[in-house]
């Protein structure tokens, strides 16, 4: 087709077909790439350029893989060749985020998606890509704050048990003082009756004992801080058992052991992964607040207990306290609005977002009429994500 | 110096707490017990005399109030003192209006707490071999008084400040602090002149 045509025609030698096509391609905010079955670069368009910070010249006839981190670089042209060989698609008409190199070396996440034409002179593909980084960007920032938060009430939790925590650590502390000075009185006494065996064996013994408080005093303090300190989420694979435990423990620290705990935990638990200070978290809120619902009455009782369910497992927090009032279940996971007099009200509402940022929820049976209120918490099973790799 | 040997008992929940009041008591020559709720204490108190409690006031099952409670408050025949932590001080003085001879703060200190048992201990043997208290308590509202609000009382009417009567009587100036308060409540007296006033006058 030569249609001739007014104003902005084609440049000399180029079909009006032609230039439809290098307008459009030059105009996509998004980057369109073609290539060969070879993986050479056929087509690099504006879009691109931005993207990359390489010019069309510099990368036309290039294998595709210049644009790749070392892990898809090296493995791209055998995803060609199986793809020729096999027909299997990993990509091809799926799209999905990949890495991306720039010129400068640094990599950036696209999304990508991939399409094929048979064309005269063979098989190409046609690559679009979207820059991920303003995106990757404001997510990282919204997990960045998220974090903060609820670390942040993780510190207020922690504010609000400071006196039964002091209490807890008065106890070493009185025990090792009384020690030492146990100690020293065993010393003086031996200046001024001799010195026996038997005399310095007792002092052994007490500094012995000493040092045992002086250890616990270390551990309650490791306890805190774990959760205190800013640290970047974490996921690992751990037995929630054992923090939940852990958690319950440091909970009840400094507490009227009047009320009954009593911990149910599903012995054949697979390993959950998870960030624990952050599960821990929401145990200590929801175990502080059944606490709060039970401690006024006689026989007061907390269940904590684990299971396991076809999709995940389970954590269930309960008392035997007057259950939530009808009226208050609405708005109970709500931030700031509480019915306590201390606090901010953030307990619920951040263990919520925990329990989703793990891909679970957080539910309630709020109780009355003689039931408790009962917390439970549904934590997926760890799934073996595919790998990036597999495209 | 009164080299008796004391039966102290030692009444708190915790295993190291209690082992080491334990530890300087019995260096001091003394005879402590450990107890470590208020039901075995309670259980042992009927059969053993004691010179001395020493009873922590945050304790599961009964707390130290309810024992007190339990061992008759005031007309209790040995000092208590009530062990509490900083955050407690106002239960300690809720335990010393119901009977408690004193607290002690945590975490204390050895000399402290053996220097106040002894003299609590002395102060009441003394007691109980001095003849009757000189000051008649024929004013109105004496009935209201404990035998302990009756001798700090006394004290502060012989024109004794908190830290001699607190020294005679085997308690701290601040615990003597408390108990002004109280009968100065009780006997509706303004400040310290109105109360010596109703003491002698108002029938004394």
């Amino acid at each position: 087709m030569r249609d001739m045509l007014a104003g902005d025609g084609p440049l000399p030698g180029q079909s009006v077909s032609d230039a439809r096509w290098s307008s459009i391609l030059n105009t996509a905010v998004d980057g369109i790439i073609v290539i060969d079955e070879m993986g050479r670069i056929l087509i690099f368009n504006k879009a691109c350029e931005r993207m990359f910070g390489f010019r069309a010249d510099e990368v036309l006839g290039r294998n595709v893989s210049v644009l790749m981190p070392p892990e898809h670089a090296d493995a791209h042209d055998q995803y060609l060749t199986n793809y020729k060989t096999t027909g299997h698609r990993k990509i091809i008409g799926i799209g999905r985020e990949v890495r991306a190199r720039h010129r400068d070396g640094n990599f950036f996440y696209i999304d990508l998606s991939v399409g094929e034409a048979q064309t005269p002179d063979g098989r190409q593909f046609v690559g679009i890509l979207r820059d991920l980084t303003a995106r990757k960007d404001a997510e990282r920032r919204l997990n960045e704050l998220q974090a903060d938060l609820i670390r942040l009430a993780r510190v207020s939790a922690l504010d609000e048990m400071g006196s039964a925590l002091a209490h807890e650590l008065n106890q070493p502390l009185t025990a090792i003082l009384l020690y030492l000075q146990a100690v020293g009185r065993e010393f003086s006494r031996a200046r001024e009756n001799g010195h026996t065996e038997e005399a310095d064996e007792r002092a052994r013994t007490i500094l012995e004992k000493a040092r045992r408080e002086a250890q616990r005093a270390g551990a309650i303090i490791q306890r805190i801080r774990s959760l205190v300190e800013k640290r970047e989420p974490e996921r690992k694979s751990v037995d929630l058992n054992a923090i939940v435990d852990d958690a319950v423990d440091l909970t009840m620290l400094g507490q009227d052991r009047g009320v009954a705990i009593t911990r149910h935990y599903h012995p054949d638990l697979p390993l959950v992964n998870v960030d624990p200070v952050q599960i821990q978290q929401v145990v200590v809120n929801l175990v502080r607040n059944a606490y709060e619902a039970v401690k006024t009455c006689k026989g007061g009782r907390i269940e904590i207990a684990t299971g396991l369910e076809e999709k995940g497992v389970l954590l269930i927090i309960g008392d035997n306290g007057p259950g939530i009032p009808e009226d208050k279940v609405g708005d109970l996971f709500q931030a700031f609005k509480t019915g306590k007099r201390s606090g901010m009200g953030l307990g619920l509402a951040i263990s919520r977002t925990i329990a989703q940022t793990h891909g679970g929820d957080l539910t309630v049976d709020p109780g009355g009429e003689g039931r408790g209120a009962r917390f439970v918490i549904r934590l997926p099973l760890a799934v073996n994500e595919k790998s990036d790799e597999d495209l | 110096m009164n080299n008796d040997s004391l039966h102290i008992a030692v009444v708190d929940d915790d295993a190291a707490v209690r082992d080491s009041l334990m530890t300087i008591f019995e260096i001091e020559g003394w005879r402590p017990r450990t107890f470590a709720d208020g039901d075995m204490f309670l259980a042992e108190v009927k059969r053993q005399k004691f010179d001395c409690v020493v009873l922590d006031v945050h304790m599961p099952g009964r707390s130290g109030l309810e024992v007190l409670e339990a061992l008759g408050g005031h007309s209790f025949n040995a000092p208590v003192f009530i062990i509490s932590g900083q955050g407690d001080i106002p239960m300690a003085v809720n335990a010393i209006k119901n009977g408690a001879h004193d607290f002690l703060e945590k975490p204390f200190d050895a000399d402290e707490v053996i220097t106040r048992v002894r003299e609590a201990c002395e102060a009441r043997r003394k007691r109980s071999e001095a003849p009757e208290s000189k000051l008649a308590m024929r004013f109105t509202g004496a009935e209201l008084l404990t035998p302990r609000e009756k001798d700090v009382l006394e004290q502060i009417a012989h024109g004794a400040s908190n830290k001699v009567a607190g020294r005679t009587l085997g308690i701290s100036p601040r615990t003597i602090e408390v108990h002004r308060a109280r009968i100065m409540e009780k006997l509706g007296a303004r400040n310290t002149a109105d109360l010596v006033r109703i003491v002698f006058t108002d029938g004394g």
